[in-house]
């Protein structure tokens, strides 16, 4: 590495490179910022994406991919990687509908959270990278499944809106190779895009290299240490700071230097959208783990109102083994039929509020109830995904034992009162004016929707927002 | 199967519940089958401290838990519904950190190398595919370590570098499991290796398995059992006058070490010098003899033992095509055994790059036999000590002293057992010695004798050999002359000069070669007398009443003196020859200043002569009690100094 200039003072330093950070990097570099990003994870390229489970649970999520809540009932996949989890996400990109929003706006006093005041942010999000459709000719049979249980059972479902390019189905490609990065360059991770072009705007990334603790110095200007790759001690210093290490890593890096005392709020409302996966067992070959199986997602209102949806999702074998139930010999009999089987997932909009704190070591521990509504969700879902199963012929179906969270939300609440919230309509910390945060963990609440589209909406908005503050 | 994180018994316990929880059925292979677990180190390595702790507690518990048991714990974990609360999470998050830990390299479809059987993916019809069209990063072209060119050299050495960090982070002790792996592959595949010792020596079936296998594995068993001791960071003391301040010696690798072996012990000779450097952290650069290479075997035994690529690099050619690019490839350490001449060039060309090195040249090693010995054991000591390995040993016996009050008899003895030795490079060890190793060893020899025999020499026995036949027969010679070859140079052969003489000084006289300085031999029943000459021999190493037996024991250190050579391997010095011994002096930070420091000033000169003079006058407490006052009085002094500065 090059000869770190130790005085440099960066304008604006961000943590974390997943999806929120890169958006507006990309945004203040392209005006000339002097912007430095360190990311915990490793920087991988289409070459370089690990091409088995294996690797790509160990090295592309904390804790080896073994991160679960207080009570081991939900395991929380958290990216650590360059790029985040649009890197390792099935790219899906819907906008928050007005039930999400209207509560939004409830919770957080911000009167912004409509469809038409977001609409431009929308707008501005998705011009940034292309979104398609799977076109119906290449929906696998898991897909068909979805798709004829639910016209049977008269529910509503509508095609996949995912951010990918060009994916060639035509010529084979499965989806499921891309859960690790994707080797094609199709799917529209940060990486692909904003942060290609922030980089090319001048933009400073240290990967490998986790902050530890953040402190305001008397002028104002904000220093960072933390260790390298090496586990050797850094120090970074900027005017300005910005959040982009998600609900579980701002909350633990905020926690650990101190910000918990100033403000309470911090590490209170964290969601996770806990999904289960279900299987149903056919006598005829699904193979869904070919081509593009996640081609629809439910757009049901019924299921809407009540407070989850369904995904047409799949996963990889050694990740499918642990939702399976049991151990042994019946096991086995199972993962031998894996070609046999269906998958769907309810993913439900939690309503019981989690909490992190950090421990003594300043680790990051996940206190993550559920509530009798909360599990009512999940059991209504599982009961359509019996039903859709049932009907299609499923012989039989099982259900996975454990809860995944993939969408972590919340902890550092945005609204407009410091008693209730922990960063003001500005993206501002209410604390401390040159912190910034607009990336899942300023959600005051569970959508219930897919965050992706929404986190670059809102990291598009907070760029804006900084860049007429320093006009 | 060695594993950065887990100990053997913490695998054995990993693998026994990766059986419980997949015990495999007639289509699917049990995880044991499968050699998943070689890649459990993938896994481990991103697991978080506390994680990887409680993994590895638990399965150094499931090491020693009956599969039945391990069935029942796992059974009580899945039910979670009446296990709320705190120790069902703890069951669950057990259950989900085992299974991961075996499911993820069985379900990733990783397997051990050898593992020949239906792959696991194809049994559960796993085959998403994915067509790239990029073409990859293209591939680093392999190093070529067969008579490689100088750049090919640097690569080796930049390749060694790049690894060493590696060997020094994995730690001794887990080093040390890699070589008590390697002693279970060579103790495994012996037949093999000596096989493939005899098609490169021609040396008998005996002869390798004595030392090159049974000596190998000795001494793999000495690093097992003593590397900790040596190499472990140690205490040593600190003086009265750095009270209060804790003194440490640091064991830590050198870097790279460039290893040079001769062609008499060729497996022995690689396998030694290799552990030697390894453990104490090193990269290995290995050049075997080009006329002993036995090509590819080290590196198939230490692959095999789970030595990992780039840690040890054998590099074949001959030395004087590659010995310079070798030596100016800058390794931390050069250690090389063999002939003088080479010695001297190696030692010229480290010295442009102050490369330390340590040499094991040759021998001229005398055996002193004094006339109140028993005449039957001596001589087969001296007719094993000369002929083994057919004479190609540098602590060979090369010259034979005899008292010549027993030297007649001994000579008779000599020849009449000489003459039952028989010659082969036999397959089943019914035979005593076998061929010479190398073509110029034969005109060497043959020239030495042509030589002696012209200058009057008497040869006991096999005067017929023909100076052609690789299998040179063992000549006892009597009537050698100062101005023989035989008597000058190294031989190397199974030629054995016998001397008489006539006292303790006169034997003496003659056994202190004033060139070489290897190892001999002393024999007498009268142990006082044998050690009183064993102190007056120059050399490096001697046996009484033995012979070439300091190499029998691991434990002893080897190296000569003179023109034989210098530095010391094996033993508890051996550890050294490849270490940075590092020395380390810890004090505390505070306010307080060094009397040592400045500024220097006319009382404090006074104070610190004071000091000087009581703790070192004659005496033991006195000293103490006088220092500790005149010690105190200079502490106030530069306590004062520090605060108020010096005094215009």
């Amino acid at each position: 590495m090059k000869q770190r200039d130790l005085s440099r003072v960066f304008d604006y330093v961000f943590v974390g490179a997943g999806i929120s950070g890169p958006f507006i990097a990309k945004d203040l570099c392209a005006k000339g910022a002097d912007c430095l990003m360190l990311e915990a994870g490793r920087q991988y390229t289409r070459k370089t994406y690990p091409d088995n489970g294996l690797d790509g649970t160990s090295q592309m999520y904390w804790a080896g991919g073994l991160e679960l809540n207080h009570d081991s009932r939900i395991a929380f996949l958290r990216p650590k990687v360059v790029g985040g989890g649009s890197v390792v996400n099935q790219a899906l990109v819907d906008r928050f509908d007005d039930d999400a929003l209207d509560s939004w706006k409830q919770v957080s006093g911000i009167s912004d959270f409509n469809t038409d005041a977001m609409a431009p942010w929308y707008e501005a999000a998705e011009s940034e990278i292309e979104i398609q459709e799977i076109p119906s000719q290449f929906q696998n049979d898991n897909a068909k499944i979805f798709d004829r249980g639910f016209k049977k059972l008269g529910f509503k479902n509508a095609p996949l809106r995912r951010a990918q390019s060009n994916c060639r189905l035509e010529e084979g490609n499965c989806c499921i190779e891309c859960l690790n990065g994707c080797r094609l360059g199709s799917k529209q991770s940060t990486p692909e895009t904003v942060l290609k072009n922030a980089l090319e705007n001048g933009l400073t990334l240290v990967p490998e290299t986790e902050v530890m603790q953040i402190k305001v110095l008397s002028g104002g200007d904000i220093r960072l240490s933390g260790l390298d790759g090496k586990g050797l001690q850094v120090n970074y210093k900027a005017r300005n700071l910005v959040l982009s290490a998600g609900a579980i890593g701002n909350t633990r890096l905020l926690l650990n230097s101190g910000f918990g005392r100033k403000n309470s709020n911090i590490g209170k409302g964290f969601f996770c959208h806990p999904q289960y996966m279900s299987f149903g067992i056919y006598k005829e070959k699904i193979n869904s783990h070919l081509g593009a199986f996640q081609a629809f997602k439910s757009d049901d209102q019924g299921f809407r109102k009540e407070g989850f949806k369904l995904e047409n999702v799949y996963a990889g074998p050694e990740s499918i083994a642990l939702l399976v139930p049991g151990f042994g010999a019946a096991h086995h009999r199972y993962m031998e039929k894996l070609d046999h089987f269906a998958c769907i997932e309810v993913c439900t909009r939690d309503i019981t509020p989690g909490q992190i704190k950090v421990n003594r070591k300043g680790k990051a521990l996940i206190r993550k109830m559920r509530n009798k509504e909360d599990l009512n969700r999940y059991q209504k879902g599982q009961k359509v995904i019996e039903d859709i199963f049932t009907s299609t012929g499923a012989k039989e179906i099982i259900h996975g034992r454990l809860g995944i969270g993939l969408h972590l939300m919340g902890c550092c609440a945005l609204g407009t009162d410091p008693a209730t919230s922990v960063v003001n309509p500005e993206f501002r910390l209410h604390s401390q004016a040159n912190i910034f945060c607009a990336d899942s963990s300023v959600f005051p609440n569970a959508p219930g929707i897919n965050p992706s589209l929404t986190i670059m909406a809102l990291s598009k908005k907070a760029a804006a927002q900084i860049l007429r503050s320093v006009a | 199967m060695i594993s950065r994180y887990f100990s053997q018994n913490q695998l054995k316990g990993l693998v026994k519940t990766g059986d419980v929880i997949l015990p495999g059925t007639d289509t699917s292979p049990s995880f044991s089958d499968t050699g998943s677990i070689c890649h459990i180190d993938r896994m481990a390595k991103f697991l978080s401290p506390d994680d990887l702790s409680g993994l590895q507690l638990l399965m150094g518990i499931f090491a020693f838990t009956p599969k039945w048991v391990i069935t029942l714990v796992l059974k009580l974990c899945s039910q979670d519904r009446f296990l709320p609360g705190f120790p069902g999470a703890g069951l669950r998050m057990l259950e989900i950190g085992v299974k991961g830990a075996v499911f993820s390299p069985y379900y990733s479809n990783l397997t051990a190398p050898d593992y020949t059987g239906r792959k696991v993916h194809e049994i559960i019809g796993w085959n998403p595919k994915i067509f790239v069209k990029e073409a990859k990063d293209p591939q680093p072209v392999p190093v070529n370590r067969d008579n490689p060119s100088p750049e090919a050299v640097l690569q080796i050495y930049a390749r060694a570098r790049a690894v060493q960090p590696d060997i020094r982070e994995w730690g001794l002790k887990k080093r040390l499991e890699f070589i008590s792996s390697l002693k279970a592959v060579i103790l495994k595949n012996r037949k093999y290796i000596l096989d493939r010792v005899q098609e490169d020596t021609g040396k008998s079936r005996f002869d390798a398995i004595t030392a090159e296998i049974f000596g190998v594995l000795d001494f793999l068993d000495y690093l097992e059992k003593n590397a900790a001791k040596y190499l472990s960071d140690r205490n040593v003391s600190t003086p009265f006058a750095l009270m209060g301040k804790k003194s440490r010696v640091y064991f830590e690798p050198l870097g790279t070490a460039l290893l040079i072996s001769p062609w008499n012990y060729p497996f022995y000779q690689a396998i030694v010098p290799i552990c030697q450097a390894f453990i104490t952290g090193n990269a290995v650069v290995f050049k075997p003899s080009s006329a002993t290479p036995l090509k590819g075997l080290v590196e198939e035994l230490l692959d095999k033992a789970g030595f990992r690529p780039g840690w040890v690099q054998v590099v074949y050619g001959r030395g004087s095509d590659l010995g310079n690019a070798l030596v100016d490839g800058k390794p931390d350490k050069i250690f090389f055994i063999g002939s003088q001449g080479v010695g001297k060039n190696i030692m010229a060309r480290a010295a442009r790059h102050l490369i330390p090195l340590e040499l094991e040249l040759g021998g001229k090693d005398p055996m002193v036999v004094f006339a109140d010995v028993n005449i039957q054991r001596a001589a087969a000591g001296a007719i094993w000590g000369a002929f083994t390995t057919t004479g190609q040993s540098c602590t060979s016996v090369e010259r034979l002293f005899v008292h010549q009050d027993i030297y007649e008899t001994f000579k008779q003895v000599l020849v009449a057992e000489t003459q039952k030795l028989t010659q082969a490079t036999d397959k089943d060890g019914n035979t005593d010695i076998g061929a010479i190793t190398t073509r110029t060893q034969v005109e060497t020899i043959a020239r030495q004798v042509a030589d002696a025999k012209e200058k009057g020499a008497t040869f006991l026995t096999n005067e017929d050999w023909n100076g052609e036949s690789v299998f040179v027969p063992p000549m006892v010679v009597e009537g050698v002359t100062p101005d023989m070859l035989i008597h000058q140079e190294e031989n190397f052969g199974p030629i054995l000069p016998v001397y008489s003489f006539a006292s303790e000084a006169e034997a003496l006289a003659l056994a202190n070669d004033p060139e070489f300085g290897l190892s001999a031999s002393v024999w007498s029943k009268d142990l006082v007398k044998a050690e009183r000459v064993a102190r007056q021999i120059y050399t490096g190493n001697v046996s009484i009443n033995n012979v070439m037996l300091t190499e029998g024991n691991h434990a002893l250190p080897f190296g000569g003196v003179q023109k034989s050579g210098f530095g010391r391997y094996k033993g508890e010095f051996g550890f050294y020859a490849f270490a940075n011994i590092k020395a380390v002096l810890i004090d505390k930070d505070s306010k307080k200043m060094e009397a040592n420091w400045f500024p220097y000033t006319r009382e404090k000169y006074r104070l610190f002569d004071r000091l000087t003079a009581a703790l070192y006058a004659p005496g033991r407490l006195l000293p103490l009690v006088k220092g500790a006052y005149w010690g105190l009085r200079l502490e106030s002094c530069v306590a004062k100094l520090a605060k108020k500065g010096r005094q215009k």
